[in-house]
């Protein structure tokens, strides 16, 4: 039980970093200013919600995760909603990639 | 190529509605030949970075009519090969080995993956259509696309090649994490996909 929460935390930190690592270059696509303290504050509340969700994890619950990821981003820049769903679609936009990338590579294994 | 590539992974995001115009109309058919000639715009414009307006919806039109032509003409050995072979890669998710309905005729669980025949034939008429289609836009003339002199100086570059591998992880990997969504999530992928395809390989030209 503890092996399986601790692989479960293991896997919810190597999400929450990429989630900072996508933050920043989203950002920095977008040409803003990345403040890393949002970025990790973002990031870890992220991973915290992907450990708890990983108890039962589902779609619904994943989408709920990154939609207070988007709140938060909101908070923490204060953009207008415009420009915050703009860092948001990119961010998601790099996780979709990354995850149609694995599925891709699952066919070889 | 940093320039570019950061030109396009924002360029879908430039405009909200005109990207959600844009893959509804890739959603029906004969009006996605319109969706298909704006992405083509997108090659056009180069470095420019916002998307093009939803302005000469018939310039649009037939650009994407000729590059569907194109296509079709480039995707000849490809279709006749799996056609022949009986390989599953008519359907939207084949490469993940999804079986084929059976009104194509076929009943087979092979992945493009799994025939490399098949993906070596698959690989360079992707390589290629790219470039037939910069050699059309370049001219508006047909019969240029053939031209394998035409054709050789754009594809035998280092620049195409960097284009083309990095377009195409966007591509795939936007195609097939959205394919999960049903109906809309590969009209999702592909149009914003192909729009970073060209938009980077327009940038690189």
């Amino acid at each position: 039980m503890i092996i399986e929460i601790l692989i479960r935390l293991i896997i919810a930190i190597v999400f929450g970093l990429l989630s900072a690592l996508f933050l920043t270059t989203s950002l920095y696509i977008l040409k803003r200013d990345a403040d890393i303290q949002y970025n990790a504050k973002t990031s870890a509340t992220f991973t915290v919600l992907l450990f708890i969700f990983s108890f039962a994890p589902n779609l619904l619950l994943t989408l709920v995760a990154t939609l207070i990821a988007l709140f938060l981003i909101k908070y923490f820049y204060i953009h207008t909603w415009k420009e915050t769903l703009q860092v948001w679609a990119i961010w998601m936009l790099h996780w979709i990639v990354l995850f149609g990338i694995i599925s891709i590579l699952q066919t070889f294994i | 190529m940093k320039q570019a590539l950061i030109n396009a992974i924002r360029k879908p995001f430039t405009s909200f509605w005109g990207t959600v115009f844009g893959i509804i109309l890739s959603l029906i058919p004969i009006l996605n030949f319109i969706a298909a000639g704006h992405i083509l715009k997108c090659y056009q414009d180069g470095l420019k970075k916002a998307q093009p307006k939803w302005t000469n919806m018939g310039n649009f039109f037939m650009d994407g009519f000729f590059m569907s032509l194109i296509t079709l003409a480039y995707s000849i050995p490809l279709i006749a090969y799996a056609y022949l072979t009986k390989t599953a890669m008519f359907t939207t998710r084949a490469f993940l080995a999804t079986p084929v309905p059976s009104w194509m005729g076929t009943s087979t669980n092979i992945s493009i993956f799994q025939d490399y025949y098949l993906l070596i034939i698959f690989l360079i008429t992707t390589y290629i259509l790219p470039a037939a289609a910069m050699q059309y836009l370049k001219e508006e003339k047909m019969i240029n696309i053939f031209s394998p002199k035409k054709i050789k100086e754009i594809v035998l570059t280092k620049k195409y090649l960097t284009s083309y591998l990095v377009a195409s992880i966007f591509f795939l990997g936007l195609t097939y994490g959205l394919s999960y969504i049903p109906v809309i999530g590969v009209s999702i992928g592909s149009y914003v996909g192909l729009m970073m395809f060209y938009t980077l390989m327009g940038a690189n030209k």
